[in-house]
């Protein structure tokens, strides 16, 4: 039988501590899960990088061997920041540019944000084979568009000109949204009173935006900046599916290449190692953002 | 009193007998990567296929489980560690060979041994299945590798077949051209079995190997130098086959002849009737040998199959067999044929008069050109890794990243290097 | 709203674009649809045609009625209730713990629950693959459900806790005033009132497990239980790739989504923004 003073004591310790005791039981079997099934197979890999396995033999120990010869032999990875880079380039300025369009805006907020919001909730393979099928070179609108001013457009998912740029489009197409959304979230949460006192002013416009509006929501763009690319970094289904690396390698980023070395070609050692730099180039950019976006917390 | 215990008797021999009875009963686990409760014809065949044995050999099912193809080897070589095989697997060619040096699979010959010596004779083997000596699968399906066209747009322009590589490359250009696709071919490296299939036979035919007999790579042949650069001639002097369709997958490049936009794509006669449905030019499409530069020299045949076989740790051997010979039976594969196209196994039933309709044609054409000029491909082990590297010469050949003979070189350590660890 | 000057022009030109932007949107979308409806002759026709002149539903009955595609849709129902169940039962009393428990590590252990988030798939993909052949969960529906909870948990936790600091604590403590222990405080106060916060959570889970690929093709190997995404990738007819066929394989997986969406996106979108706002 518990009293309401009793309730209300948060200075007697052991009463205190028993009630770290009750949350810490809800909380380990969440953390435990977690970490087993994410940490665990990465423990794995780390044993399997370093030997040159096939299928499941564990095979013979190679030690760093499949380390050097994954980032000797095309490891991906200037394509991989060209992939990044050009989904950035495309999806941030649009997502923000979109969020702060429709929150100026009532009428057809509400249904323009929702059409807006649909290429998000599609999966990567249906985004993928929706996109090829827009980007053929013989039978698609695009092709037909071009072919209206004399450009014959090539099939992009097999041109090795084009296949990088259809993936760039077709990823921030499904990736925009999201930046879209969140940035409004934000855009919302600024207090009125701010914007009446910057009317009162007299900054309107473009000077509104880049002293008021702009540093309001710098935290949300730059987390979502980083997320964004990290995203982007370890994206495997779209690419897979729309060009499955190809042509001649263009579209091979370093993640694609891992899941091919893996789940085609069984070179699990070598898979492994390319997981675990990939692990700890994230690894990477995760530290890297927490201590940039650290001082602004302040 | 005695009456229960005769009751008590009986009950008791009842119950002895019933787990005999039930034992009766065997399920036999198949991995098919065609799914017998699927409405298109392959499946509609392979379901009365499954259907007339059960009925013939009361007491066992076929439990089917449907894998997609290209990974039901790698799923068997795994499987076998973890000893969860089926009884009976389909194995395509390049990828017997694989299995069998694993030790994957169970040798037939103490099986065929009841089978008279003519009729051992009467099913077309293949060397990929065999070891030393001993047969580790069946075919059940049998497939000829060449090239299909357009009869109906060659009559239009007067032109007679090809008879050379090289009068097949000027008469694509023609089309290409004029915005056809002339000539379908394509070096994908995600979908590369058909460009391998069309150039180790050609490349043989040649006089040139593909590999040692140790297993590394002879690629750098001057035969070699000279069919791949015909290739790029292809795709930049003759202009016969555009930039994107060369870097396409099998799929991809089927499916332009199967919309009419192709004049020539290498296939196999098992797409020649649903390419001849879809593309609406019936007996207009036809099926060629593949040619050679030489003139009235055609490139070799290659025979590929769709084998069954028994895996070792299989827990029913002796029913898999009796599947396997029903399915082998010339009863089974005249229908097959029949039903769905297939080229027959037996050879009986390849001179059978089932090929004698203008439909049928091209398959008994096929099968002459087979018996004529095969190429009985040994596919080695790492057959999956060999296609990729070759579908990864080709494509930087064409996307003009490397020279011819570089290509070559490139291709030959690159392979290499899996073949020694 | 307030009261602005805001040229016309000006106005004219925001609509422009996000007329133009939905146009991006949708356009895709909208050549799928047309591509479904439109028999073989036309879908390989050029020049392509936006409105089919020769409208049919024979690619959606041929794929619906392929029974295979049907067992696709059933599978991916069943892992992702699964998977969403498995993963509420365990994030939810995590997210109580963490927005109202004080004890030691807490902080760190969410810090770490949360990176999990970031784990990139390609680099657990291979690893995870061969510890679920180890331990004899590859290929099955439980191995599938196990492993996707794990990927919803966090974001979970993440959401729900959010909803649950919204809750005053004195509820919770009127409760136990009243008879109910700690986890019957939970279970009868908290619960009840984070409802919306649940729901926004089971959709996020449930979408995600409908949409997602990489698992899902690299742990089953068997059609019987391959799930919806990989089906579509695998599609290609018996004799190669029909785009009819394909484009109403595709239209037909997205329509449950973009259903769910539409009616419950006024819940979903209060869920994210409380979450935002924390």
């Amino acid at each position: 039988m518990i009293t309401a003073s009793e309730t209300m004591d948060y200075a007697r310790p052991s009463r205190r501590r028993r009630r770290g005791g009750f949350e810490r039981a809800l909380f380990l079997p969440a953390f435990v899960f977690v970490v087993a099934v994410s940490f665990v197979p990465f423990v794995y890999a780390l044993v399997q990088s370093l030997y040159r396995s096939e299928f499941l033999d564990l095979g013979r120990f190679v030690g760093f061997g499949n380390y050097v010869e994954f980032l000797t032999d095309r490891p991906g990875i200037g394509k991989t920041l060209v992939f990044v880079a050009g989904t950035l380039a495309v999806t941030v300025p649009l997502g923000v540019l979109l969020a702060l369009l429709l929150n100026e805006i009532t009428r057809g907020r509400e249904l323009m944000r929702t059409i807006l919001i649909v290429p998000w909730l599609l999966s990567g393979v249906v985004t993928g084979r929706i996109w090829a099928w827009v980007l053929n070179g013989d039978l698609g609108p695009v092709a037909h568009l071009l072919q209206g001013v004399g450009v014959r457009m090539p099939n992009a998912v097999t041109s090795p000109v084009l296949a990088m740029p259809a993936v760039i489009v077709a990823h921030a197409w499904s990736a925009y949204p999201l930046v879209m959304v969140l940035t409004l979230a934000a855009l919302q949460t600024i207090p009125k009173d701010v914007l009446e006192a910057a009317r009162m002013d007299g900054a309107v416009g473009f000077r509104r935006f880049r002293f008021i509006v702009f540093p309001l929501i710098r935290n949300t763009v730059l987390v979502l900046t980083v997320l964004t690319s990290i995203h982007a970094f370890n994206h495997v289904t779209l690419i897979f599916v729309m060009t499955g690396g190809g042509p001649v390698g263009t579209t091979e980023v370093m993640a694609l290449r891992i899941f091919m070395e893996g789940f085609r070609f069984y070179h699990l050692g070598l898979a492994s190692a390319g997981a675990v730099m990939m692990f700890l180039l994230n690894v990477a950019f995760t530290v890297g953002y927490v201590r940039v976006l650290r001082p602004e917390r302040a | 009193m005695s009456r229960l215990k005769r009751l008590g008797g009986v009950l008791v021999a009842l119950m002895l007998l019933l787990p005999l009875t039930a034992q009766a009963q065997t399920t036999l686990d198949f991995w098919s990567f065609i799914d017998p409760a699927g409405d298109n014809v392959r499946s509609k065949t392979l379901a009365h296929i499954i259907d007339t044995f059960e009925k013939a050999n009361p007491g066992v099912k076929i439990k089917t489980t449907v894998i997609q193809w290209d990974q039901i080897s790698a799923q068997l070589l795994r499987a076998d560690k973890a000893g969860a095989v089926p009884d009976v697997v389909m194995l395509y060619s390049p990828n017997m060979q694989t299995n069998v040096q694993a030790g994957n699979l169970l040798p037939l010959d103490k099986y065929m041994a009841a089978w008279s010596e003519a009729d051992r004779k009467d099913i077309i083997m293949l060397s990929v299945a065999k070891k030393d000596g001993k047969v580790y699968g069946l075919p059940w399906e049998l497939r000829v590798l060449g090239m299909a066209y357009n009869a109906k747009a060659l009559r239009e322009r007067s032109m007679s077949v090809p008879a050379t590589l090289d009068e097949l490359a000027t008469q694509a250009a023609v089309f290409t051209k004029e915005g056809m696709i002339g000539l379908a071919f394509g070096f994908n490296p995600a979908d590369a079995t058909g460009s391998a299939e069309w150039f180790i036979p050609t490349l043989s035919g040649m006089g040139a190997k593909v590999l040692n007999d140790d297993g590394t790579a002879a690629f750098d042949s001057p035969q070699a130098r000279r069919l791949v650069q015909y290739i790029y001639d292809l795709v930049h002097k003759y202009k016969a086959v555009p930039m994107d369709v060369a870097l396409s997958g099998d799929e991809a490049i089927q499916q332009l002849a199967e919309s009419g936009r192709a004049v020539f794509v290498r296939t196999g006669t098992h797409r020649i009737a649903a390419m001849r449905e879809k593309s609406k030019l019936g007996n207009d499409l036809q099926f060629m040998p593949v040619p050679s530069f030489e003139k009235g020299k055609r490139s070799p045949a290659l025979l590929q199959g769709w084998h069954a076989g028994i895996p070792t740790k299989a827990k029913h051997p002796d029913p898999a067999w009796k599947f396997i010979e029903h399915w082998t039976s010339k009863d089974i594969q005249t229908y097959q044929s029949q039903s769905a196209g297939y080229l027959p196994v037996r050879e009986s039933v390849a001179k059978s008069d089932a090929f004698n309709s203008p439909e049928r044609m091209y398959v008994r054409d096929a099968i002459v050109w087979a018996h004529q000029d095969p190429l009985n491909f040994n596919w080695p082990a790492k057959s999956d890794y060999l296609i990729n590297v070759l579908a990864r010469m080709f494509e930087q050949v064409v996307t003009q990243k490397m020279q011819v003979a570089d290509a070559l070189k490139w291709a030959e350590v690159e392979y290499n290097k899996q073949v020694k660890p | 709203m307030t009261h602005r000057q805001r040229p016309a022009g000006l106005t004219a030109w925001i609509y422009a674009i996000l007329v133009a932007a939905c146009v991006f949107a949708l356009v895709p979308i909208v050549w799928a649809v047309s591509t479904s409806l439109k028999d073989i002759a036309e879908a390989t026709a050029f020049p392509p045609t936006w409105i089919p002149r020769r409208p049919t539903l024979a690619n959606y009955r041929a794929v619906l009625f392929s029974h295979r595609y049907v067992h696709y849709l059933v599978n991916t129902l069943l892992i992702g209730a699964g998977a969403v169940a498995l993963s509420v039962a365990i994030a939810a009393p995590a997210a109580y713990a963490a927005a109202r428990g004080r004890f030691a590590g807490k902080d760190s252990m969410l810090f770490v629950l949360w990176a999990t988030i970031m784990m990139p798939g390609a680099a657990i993909i291979v690893p995870l693959y061969l510890v679920t052949v180890y331990v004899g969960l590859y290929d099955t529906y439980a191995g599938l459900v196990i492993v996707y909870s794990a990927a919803i948990v966090p974001t979970l936790v993440w959401l729900l806790r959010g909803f649950v600091q919204r809750v005053s604590p004195e509820l919770e403590q009127a409760a136990m005033v009243d008879g109910c222990g700690r986890w019957g405080a939970f279970w009868r106060v908290t619960l009840p009132l984070i409802r919306p916060g649940l729901i926004a959570g089971a959709i996020f889970g449930f979408v995600t497990v409908w949409n997602e690929f990489l698992i899902a093709f690299s742990l089953t190997l068997r059609d019987e239980l391959r799930p919806i995404q990989v089906g579509i990738y695998f599609y290609v007819t018996d004799v190669g790739i029909e785009w009819g066929r394909m484009m109403a394989a595709v239209i037909a997986s997205i329509v449950p989504i973009v259903v769910l969406y539409g009616l419950l996106q006024q819940r979903f979108m209060e869920g994210m923004t409380g979450a935002i706002k924390e």
